[in-house]
């Protein structure tokens, strides 16, 4: 049995290295068993550690059938993510090691104002859109307290999930959304950290935008070559896969967080762009996973934290 | 003549086309939207249909794309009947959402030299979001001031021929910023343009 113990879940080169074990046990170990994942050290686990939980589940369910155990967790991380809906909306790929009883689950009504539970996105067109349409709603019932009544920050952060939960229909795969809010760290000035995350395990972008001809020749020519240089293309206002006009959504999510002096994190495959106030940042020597998750950062109030 | 409107709340449209008003978002929603908008703009007739964001929490980008700057550029190709709209009642989302769908639009389609859409401002004007050539902007404003034009009169007051005159003021009907209608006077049939704003 396969089995990992990760340090933490709550900063990109700890998720890379959990993926870099995943894809290694893979490879190792006989494909019919369960992977057991070992939560013992991990205190907390970001929207960011989530997708990668479920996109790691994913990944070795698909190869092998199996779902992931998570073992050893902490009372309130396991309390946090049965709250986030991971074990209700991922259950068949991703399983807690026993089920919580009453009096050790988090207080949903006190709960839901700093967080949005896992939402699955589906990637069909009409699906997708109604999914987005509930992600949206849902968002906004929770996130209003979250801005200081700024309700263009709101609009913004909405416009973003929107856009970013849209784009799932391009990786012809199915993805998963996840919002919340926390303290930044232990100064009031440093405010909190909204982050919003969405991952799925499709084609990637790579091989969406090569689906259309005018991506194929840019590669061709030599102008797109790594999966850094597609990721960065594909924030280019009028980049699309689509046949007909579009091109939209990506360029403005990152106007949006390049204004609010955010971060945006995209991976797909083996590469990542870490967009934020301190420049950009391209890695393409990533454990190759497949699909593309999103990672968004801003500040946010500290109002009901 | 200030060009006679119709008001329709633009969540009874969405609840036609089985869309949940309050959340104008994605491209496949806004496709479901807009042959609703397009039908109730021909019902319409000759009046100015004033589509009404109250109710409307957010319009993202996408839906904002796949309507109306999608209708602003058929307007602009003349590949859609020219019917007046004016929005109005925008949030402050719904509005960024709108510019940023309707002025990238010629960015992302070549060919277009309009993409506009006429939107009631805070001051209860109306300004056109997104891009028109000089003259639409100039001729529109001249008819905004004026209430109404013929062509000869527009000629007088731009300094232009007739044909070019008349010619400025189509386009301005084609886009959807103008209503007309036909008159006679001793020289025939001619027609007498009105201000949306």
């Amino acid at each position: 049995m396969a089995q990992l113990k990760p340090t933490n879940l709550s900063a990109s080169p700890s998720i890379e290295q959990f993926y870099g074990q995943v894809k290694s046990a893979l490879t190792k170990c006989p494909q019919i068993d369960p992977l057991v994942v070992d939560l013992s050290w991990v205190g907390f686990v970001p929207p960011e550690g989530i997708i990668a939980l479920v996109t790691a589940a994913r990944l070795w369910h698909g190869a092998t059938g199996c779902p992931t155990l998570l073992h050893n967790l902490r009372p309130d991380v396991h309390a946090y993510l049965e709250r986030m809906d991971v074990f209700s909306q991922c259950g068949a790929w991703l399983q807690e090691e026993r089920a919580l009883v009453e009096g050790e689950r988090f207080d949903r009504s006190r709960a839901s104002s700093n967080l949005l539970e896992v939402l699955p996105i589906a990637g069909e067109e009409e699906q997708n859109a109604q999914d987005v349409t509930v992600a949206v709603t849902r968002a906004r019932q929770i996130v209003d307290t979250w801005f200081d009544a700024d309700t263009a920050a709101v609009g913004r952060l909405l416009t973003m999930l929107s856009e970013v939960t849209s784009n799932v229909v391009h990786s012809r795969d199915s993805g998963s959304a996840v919002i919340q809010r926390y303290r930044a760290g232990d100064a009031r000035q440093l405010g909190s950290r909204v982050t919003m995350a969405v991952g799925d395990l499709g084609i990637g972008i790579e091989a969406s935008l090569c689906s259309k001809p005018s991506h194929r020749l840019k590669a061709q020519a030599g102008r797109l070559g790594t999966g850094s240089d597609y990721i960065m293309h594909a924030l280019q206002l009028g980049v699309t896969s689509r046949s007909t006009i579009g091109g939209m959504g990506l360029y403005q999510v990152r106007s949006l967080v390049e204004d609010w002096q955010g971060s945006l994190t995209i991976r797909s495959g083996g590469s990542m762009v870490r967009i934020s106030a301190g420049g950009i940042e391209r890695s393409d020597d990533l454990t190759d996973i497949p699909g593309t998750q999103v990672t968004i950062t801003v500040k946010g109030s500290l109002e009901g934290v | 003549m200030i060009c006679p409107n119709r008001e329709v709340l633009a969540t009874a449209i969405a609840t036609e086309a089985g869309i949940d008003g309050e959340q104008l978002v994605t491209r496949p929603l806004g496709k479901r939207f807009l042959p609703y908008l397009q039908q109730t703009l021909s019902e319409s007739g000759q009046d100015c249909l004033v589509l009404n964001f109250a109710g409307v929490h957010m319009m993202d980008g996408s839906f904002a794309d796949e309507v109306f700057a999608a209708l602003a550029a058929a307007r602009s190709r003349r590949a859609a009947p020219s019917r007046c709209l004016i929005l109005r009642q925008l949030d402050l989302t719904s509005y960024d959402n709108l510019v940023l769908a309707v002025t990238s639009r010629p960015v992302r389609e070549r060919g277009l030299r309009n993409c506009v859409i006429p939107v009631v401002n805070g001051e209860g004007g109306v300004e056109l979001l997104g891009k028109a050539e000089d003259h639409v902007r100039e001729t529109f404003e001249t008819l905004r001031q004026r209430r109404q034009l013929t062509a000869r009169e527009l000629a007088d007051i731009q300094g232009l021929d007739v044909g070019a005159a008349s010619t400025r003021l189509k386009v301005l009907f084609d886009l959807g910023l103008a209503c007309r209608h036909e008159e006679r006077d001793e020289r025939g049939r001619l027609y007498v343009y009105g201000s949306i704003a």
